[in-house]
């Protein structure tokens, strides 16, 4: 085979094989790490390449990130082994062996008055984001219906593995609503 | 140099350099030639189109985001069908099918972009529009190298030109970084010295890839992009002045990192005329020197007393803008691009339009301005045109 043929093959290996290692890393994140769930609130925007998404902050106590305080980066926030309704709160470092009481800790930073975690973006099928965006904003009776899962690594970063309505992940939530659009029963 | 060949085979055969039937031949030839070769022209252009169209709907489809197709299907079925694009380029590379080539290779381009899209969608990634983009042209860069016409580099330098823009005005940008105010992208001082940095970028990259074979389709589109960028930089100039805009000098540090190797860049391409390159490079310090008074006085130029001069500074812009938009116009000339040329002409004669609503306060103070400002214009083109065998000469031991 000609030299020009092989460098072919290699530019169009090269894309390929650099969108599967995106894909198994993303992948990998998501299933290694250790699962939290945590209440959210927010709403919907679009963004031209990947569709609707839900954008919103997690649903913490308002000492987490005071809004009188400056902007922190990093901070460390401790999911609370063993609480229910779930409960956190903000430690000094980010070491697991030093924190026996948390279930994980996701390294994040405060702004403006909210933790922000790299996990304020979920996308959503966009026949289904004039109903998504209504229930994830909380307001009324849609209060308190929205929660994340996250998968957090060792070194505090964590990523999202599903949004629950109502204690239900969205496509088994969107599937018994029979894809309709209607208000909460 | 465009040739009228009826005219040029009618005065061969008068001056008995070749015969009429050799003349009747070669005209003959050349339409048939010329209709074949806009035909494919034609075929090359509408087929490209209509893969970019196809793969923009395909991203369009990707962002739909169907519930109903689990998310591994959905990624499954997108590799296949990257991987069954992929073997067709590769078949058209055996068979020597270049339209076919480019065509499938535009399609997979974008495909790639929509598998970025989706990745994000399935893993709700936070990434940036300009993190995507940059991952999207460093992975498609060797394939565009080899595309076997034009669009693939057109396609690929507009994708860096979104992705840099994109970037210098969202929070990651240099300047939010370390010069705007917390919250704030967009401001003078990332606005003024952006279209400096992409002009002298790009253009400093046009040269460089001149030199290099696998890249030199590049050089025209980043030479595109960065007259284009230089003009839109003139206009800033010009605004910058206008309205006393205040600038941190600092923010103009990455146009005086990118202005010599820009220069160097230019007087190393000697595919250029020496005239040209030196048009160029004046242009180019031109768009940079024009901020340094104001960068550095700012706090002085804002002043109460400085104030009053207004009509001084707005005169300023106009006359950097006009001389410009002038080595803009000549550059033209020099590379025979008429209509670019007339273009450039009746922008500068816009900008002196501008100056009348802009300084002058009565109608007999603009006229009598316009008037001694269109005389030295005349002045100047006779000026130009008697000398310019001189002046030639002078680019040409300036820039040999």
């Amino acid at each position: 085979m000609k030299l020009a043929h092989w460098r072919l093959l290699a530019a169009l290996i090269f894309p390929v094989v650099a969108l599967l290692a995106l894909t198994g890393y993303k992948a990998y994140k998501v299933h290694a790490g250790v699962e939290v769930i945590l209440p959210i609130a927010g709403y919907d925007p679009r963004d031209l390449l990947s569709g609707h998404y839900l954008i919103y902050r997690l649903d913490l106590p308002e000492e987490t990130c005071p809004a009188s305080e400056p902007d922190r980066d990093p901070v460390y926030l401790c999911v609370d082994k063993r609480s229910s309704p779930v409960s956190t709160h903000v430690v000094y470092s980010g070491n697991r062996t030093d924190h026996d009481d948390c279930a994980a800790i996701i390294r994040g930073r405060c702004e403006g008055g909210g933790f922000l975690a790299g996990v304020e973006r979920f996308y959503i099928p966009e026949q289904h984001s004039r109903l998504l965006d209504r229930i994830v904003r909380g307001w009324g009776k849609d209060s308190g219906r929205t929660k994340l899962v996250l998968s957090v690594d060792l070194a505090g970063k964590a990523v999202i593995k599903d949004l629950l309505i109502d204690g239900k992940p969205l496509r088994k939530f969107l599937a018994a609503r029979g894809g309709g659009a209607g208000p909460k029963p | 140099m465009k040739l009228d060949l009826k005219k040029a085979t009618a005065a061969w055969v008068e001056q008995g350099l070749i015969e009429a039937e050799q003349a009747e031949a070669i005209l003959e030839y050349e339409r048939s030639e010329g209709k074949s070769r806009w035909t494919r022209v034609g075929l090359y252009g509408f087929l490209i189109l209509g893969g970019g169209v196809m793969s923009v709907g395909v991203i369009s489809l990707v962002a739909a985001n169907w519930e109903a197709i689990p998310a591994a299907v959905k990624l499954a079925v997108d590799f296949l069908l990257l991987a069954a694009l992929g073997a067709g380029i590769y078949w058209s590379q055996l068979k020597g099918k270049t339209i076919l080539f480019d065509l499938l290779g535009t399609i997979f381009v974008l495909w790639c972009l929509a598998t970025i899209g989706l990745i994000s969608q399935v893993f709700h990634t936070g990434g940036k529009l300009h993190q995507a983009l940059a991952f999207w042209l460093l992975i498609t860069f060797p394939l565009v190298t080899m595309g076997k016409k034009r669009f693939l580099p057109a396609l690929w330098s507009v994708g860096a030109m979104v992705s840099f823009n994109v970037w210098a005005f969202t929070e990651d940008s240099w300047w939010a970084q370390h010069f705007l105010a917390d919250g704030e992208y967009i401001d003078g001082d990332n606005i003024f010295p952006h279209f400096m940095i992409v002009a002298t970028a790009c253009i400093g990259l046009a040269g460089a890839c001149s030199k290099l074979p696998a890249l030199s389709r590049h050089a025209g589109n980043f030479m595109f992009w960065g007259l284009c960028a230089s003009l839109v930089a003139l206009g800033a100039g010009d605004i910058f002045w206008s309205i006393q805009e205040k600038l941190d000098p600092f923010t103009l540090y990455p146009a005086f990192v990118l202005l010599p190797l820009a220069l160097v860049a230019l007087a190393a391409r000697r595919d250029m005329s020496g005239a040209g390159r030196v048009l160029l490079a004046m242009l180019l310090c031109l768009s940079l020197l024009v901020y340094i008074p104001g960068a550095m006085f700012s706090d002085a130029m804002q002043s109460r007393s400085m104030l009053e001069h207004k009509v001084m500074f707005q005169l300023a812009g106009a006359a950097s803008s006009i001389t410009g938009g002038l080595l803009l116009a000549l550059y033209f000339i020099v590379r025979r691009r008429a209509a670019l040329f007339h273009t450039m002409t009746v922008l500068v004669a816009l900008r002196f339009l501008i100056i009348y609503f802009q300084v002058f306060e009565n109608l007999a103070y603009t006229g009598a301005g316009l008037v001694a400002f269109g005389l030295v214009l005349m002045g100047l083109a006779v000026a130009w045109y008697r000398s310019r065998a001189r002046l030639e000469g002078l680019a040409r031991r300036l820039a040999p």
